[in-house]
């Protein structure tokens, strides 16, 4: 190979690495702002800023979903990772995937109760596709808490 | 191999290889979606809790792979254009840009058609989304810096170093769900097991599809890197001969 050829193979490879290690230093040094939830084991840390608006995410514990007896009324559940429990409260009407055992991101804050106070709910889908046979043959198996 | 490569890096080899492949690859193209998107879209079974909404995952899902792909493949194409200053290369990754703006595109608005009914909202500024969404706005900023230029030579140049500049993004979008908190779900294990999540019954259709989108993409690049060739060398002996020949059907 030529030496104008190695060199512009050194500047190619220079042009590559130079932006990779950039744009790694930037995502390095805003890694938790990218995060778009943090999860209940996070907030019981107290990593969260108190008094202001933010994500959790977790999942919605088995036995712990109270609704209201119309759409669009309260909802109480406690949001979970396994680890540790949020209180959430929301009033407004819920993606059509929530529900117990499902993964959900809320948005809203956490009040002088202990509280979370959600203005938004969203359904986390998991990567999992499956037939009701599919399903019904693995919960013979026994399902986990796996969010 | 290297031999075959190298021919395909003069002009006129590529055009008369790619004129002979397109028929098959139309074929084959037609082929593979007609099978993978009648059978993942009527046949298989609906999700256990997304019931029918899922299929558009058969669209999404590969639409994205290639739109990733075909960064990928613009990237490699600039650097052997700024390595060995092959041009072939630079046709190809100019052909790269309005392509794989359409895939990401595709990939981004399926994805929010799902998104509404499945998650609640049809946008998040989560790790995924942001990610994809910054490889649209690559592949337009390449786009707009070619036609910057007045001189073919400093745009093609200036793509090339903004296109390898840009391919640190791909990953980033690949592994994004692994490193942060998104609410995208990440990459689903695919089982060879009916009975189990991600079964074959689903994710069968999903590689048709997947191929013959494949298919359709190449099309896509082989048909405009052909106008491309000709239109830069349109002072050749052999365009000016074609050009002559295809006059009647004009």
């Amino acid at each position: 190979m030529t030496a104008p050829r190695k060199q512009r193979m050194a500047i190619v490879g220079f042009i590559v690495a130079g932006s990779a290690i950039a744009i790694g230093l930037v995502l390095f040094a805003l890694n938790e702002g990218i995060n778009v939830f943090y999860t209940p084991t996070e907030v019981a840390q107290g990593v969260v800023p108190t008094g202001q608006n933010f994500r959790i995410g977790g999942m919605v514990k088995t036995g712990s979903l109270k609704t209201g007896e119309l759409e669009g009324t309260l909802v109480e559940f406690m949001a979970t990772d396994c680890a540790e429990d949020i209180p959430v409260t929301f009033t407004g009407v819920l993606p059509d995937l929530f529900r117990e055992g499902q993964g959900v991101v809320a948005d809203g804050f956490i009040d002088s109760n202990g509280i979370f106070q959600a203005s938004q709910i969203l359904a986390k889908h998991d990567e999992n596709y499956m037939s009701a046979e599919s399903v019904a043959a693995m919960e013979a198996s026994g399902a986990t808490c796996d969010p | 191999m290297w031999q075959w490569l190298f021919k395909l890096s003069s002009p006129k080899w590529f055009y008369t290889i790619s004129g002979q492949l397109m028929p098959w690859l139309a074929a084959l193209t037609t082929l593979l979606l007609g099978i993978g998107l009648v059978w993942g879209l009527a046949f298989t079974p609906p999700d256990y809790q997304m019931g029918e909404n899922y299929r558009i995952a058969y669209i999404h899902v590969p639409a994205a792979s290639i739109a990733m792909g075909c960064y990928y493949m613009m990237a490699c194409m600039a650097a052997a254009f700024l390595i060995w200053r092959i041009k072939m290369a630079d046709m190809v990754a100019k052909a790269c840009a309005p392509v794989g703006m359409t895939f990401t595109a595709l990939a981004l608005f399926t994805g929010s058609v799902w998104g509404i009914p499945t998650w609640g909202t049809w946008w998040i500024w989560d790790a995924r989304l942001t990610s994809t969404l910054i490889m649209l706005f690559l592949f337009i900023g390449v786009m707009a810096l070619r036609s910057a230029y007045d001189s073919e030579a400093a745009g093609s140049k200036a793509c090339a170093v903004l296109s390898l500049v840009g391919v640190v993004n791909v990953p980033i979008i690949k592994y994004s769900v692994e490193w942060w908190n998104t609410l995208h779900q990440g990459a689903s294990s695919l089982s060879l097991s009916n009975t189990s999540a991600n079964p074959p019954e689903i994710w069968l259709p999903a590689f048709f599809v997947g191929f013959g989108l494949l298919g359709f993409y190449l099309i896509a690049i082989i048909l405009r890197t052909r106008n491309e060739i000709l239109i830069r060398e349109r002072r050749t002996d052999w365009v000016v001969d074609i050009l002559n020949t295809n006059k009647g059907f004009s």
